[in-house]
């Protein structure tokens, strides 16, 4: 091939989601896309969010955004969310309705137990309560709205689930970072290489799945049958893009092709390197 | 055994992987992946390797992805929110006042407030408060299963199984016996006290009162919640009823509701090999 190729940025070949989240009596859609969640019918979160703390209504979409932006710091859709994507998982709306009616309950006894605090004039009292109060209730609203966000839509988990693993590989310089997220993230990292590697063969390797390793992202893969290094950019320039496997093979690395024309009337050409290979062309 | 890595945190999510693999169907082998990575996370929170809180969160997010692929006999993992307990708790001891006095008789812990008392179990989120301590006693006897704790009001200090405590004034006596759950089970006494406490339905508790070897059951509180109370807990233990299976953990049955009466129930304990059935409803 004579075509030159880079490596694409994370979210490109990924096709836009839009989600519509039920709001009392009505819709409001959420849509991903270009590595962005947008609410559409929020042009502002941050400041709808500032407004809702100093005692403005606040829509359930401020907590699906607020819960998809704690998702960065606290990445535990990489434990909840699917690794292959094949894989049909969604929240039980059923549950989240109970859920809800149970943070409402919740919510009232606080309520309550404030204005009793107002009512005797604890001044003290009801000022510890409100600190420790609003903390769990900003924690409630996150646990609220990351699961409405498993209840919405497989593909924006995924799509989350992405948008977290690019956040890390921009902070994985960060030795904080790394220190605090590792093992989250090899173990990312192996539960979805491995079904795919045991596919391809590559199953032999001593020690199993605990022996691969983990490298910096944008470090060279490492396949052979003694050893399996993969960096986690892996996980976003490959497993994302559901290439994974390719005939048979393990796939690496994904590069957009440039100056390649459009073939079979139209989409974005990517190469896909395999093991042990030569270039492959695939329609993304 | 977890996987042969040396990061524990590592191991333990490698472990945490396997339960995802199960088929949530078969809760029995989904439970016995999940003791796995509770098993070795107490091992390496007791060896300092991973801290506590750490091993909670993992196994919360493994119950969640659990959830999320079928496993509905874990939904109460997400109404069993610890900010709900972590409010109770602050509300309760905002309207309290100082802490007067501290002791423990065993799992329970037991706190004198100068104008209320409230028991712990510790290692679950049981919890309640006994509301007003009346005045015009010296002693407070708190009887629990594990132990019973004498307050010496007079003098200041409880008498026995003491931790630690902390003395400010002499205060009057709770007789908690009127709290009938309170003799067998602090769970129980937390829910009984925390409607005494706030003005919400009390719960409706449907007696039960087995015993079998080391296990006690107390009560099916509004017929889709069992309290159980083990002293030593069992391997595994899980409720037997007519519309299927649901897993006892921690001595509260996780739902989906257990049907109410009078449809038969079983507890099945299972401890060394060897399972133990209690019929609760024949």
């Amino acid at each position: 091939m004579t075509a030159s190729s880079h490596l694409p940025a994370w979210h490109e070949g990924l096709a836009p989601v839009d989600v519509d989240l039920p709001v009392d009596r009505d819709l409001h859609r959420i849509r991903w896309e270009d590595g962005r969640l947008v609410l559409l019918a929020h042009p502002d979160p941050d400041a709808e969010i500032a407004l809702a703390a100093l005692g403005g209504g606040r829509c359930a979409c401020l907590d699906v955004f607020d819960a998809w932006t704690a998702q960065l710091d606290d990445p535990e859709v990489l434990t909840v969310g699917r690794r292959h994507l094949s894989e049909q998982i969604q929240a039980d709306r059923t549950t989240l309705g109970r859920l809800e009616r149970e943070a409402t309950r919740w919510q009232a006894q606080w309520a309550a137990a404030m204005d009793d605090l107002r009512v005797a004039g604890d001044v003290n009292g009801s000022t510890r309560l409100a600190a420790v109060a609003e903390r769990a209730e900003r924690r409630l609203r996150t646990r609220l709205g990351f699961i409405r966000v498993l209840a919405l839509d497989v593909e924006l988990q995924d799509r989350l689930q992405l948008t977290v693993l690019a956040g890390a590989e921009a902070r994985w310089s960060d030795p904080m970072f790394r220190e605090r997220h590792r093992a989250r993230l090899h173990a990312a990292l192996i539960a979805r290489a491995w079904s795919p590697l045991e596919e391809a063969g590559f199953a032999t390797l001593a020690g199993g799945r605990a022996a691969i390793e983990l490298l910096d992202p944008g470090a060279p893969a490492v396949i052979t049958p003694e050893r399996i290094a993969l960096p986690l950019s892996w996980l976003t320039n490959v497993w994302g893009r559901g290439v994974a496997l390719d005939e048979g093979r393990f796939v690496v690395e994904v590069s957009s092709v440039d100056d390649v024309p459009e073939i079979d009337g139209g989409g974005k050409v990517l190469s896909v390197r395999g093991v042990d290979s030569d270039w492959r062309i695939r329609r993304a | 055994m977890p996987s042969p890595v040396v990061d524990p945190e590592l191991a333990l999510r490698l472990l945490v992987e396997d339960a995802i693999a199960q088929s949530t169907d078969d809760f029995r082998a989904v439970t016995t992946r999940l003791n796995d990575v509770m098993t070795w996370g107490r091992a390496f929170r007791a060896v300092g390797a991973l801290d506590p809180a750490d091993v909670a969160a993992l196994v919360a997010e493994a119950e969640l992805a659990l959830l999320i692929r079928g496993a509905a006999w874990l939904e109460s993992v997400l109404s069993d929110l610890p900010s709900i307990t972590a409010v109770q708790d602050a509300a309760a001891r905002a309207r309290a006042g100082a802490l007067v006095s501290v002791a423990t008789t065993g799992d329970t812990m037991i706190e004198v407030w100068e104008g209320a008392l409230s028991v712990r179990n510790v290692g679950s989120d049981a919890w309640g408060m006994a509301g007003a301590v009346p005045e015009g006693h010296d002693r407070l006897e708190v009887r629990t299963s594990t132990g019973v704790v004498t307050f010496d009001l007079a003098g200041g200090a409880p008498r026995r199984d003491v931790d630690d405590h902390v003395v400010q004034r002499p205060l009057g006596i709770v007789d908690l016996m009127m709290i009938w759950a309170a003799v067998a089970s602090p769970a129980a006494l937390a829910h009984a006290a925390l409607s005494a406490w706030r003005p919400v339905p009390p719960p409706d508790f449907e007696p039960v009162a087995v015993r079998a070897g080391d296990v006690t059951v107390i009560a099916i509180e509004r017929g889709d919640v069992l309290h159980a109370h083990y002293p030593t807990p069992p391997a595994v233990s899980w409720i037997v009823s007519e519309d299927g299976v649901h897993l006892v953990s921690d001595g509260i049955v996780i739902d989906p509701a257990v049907p109410p009466p009078p449809s038969p129930l079983t507890l099945v304990l299972v401890d060394g090999g060897t399972a133990t059935e209690i019929p609760l409803r024949p």
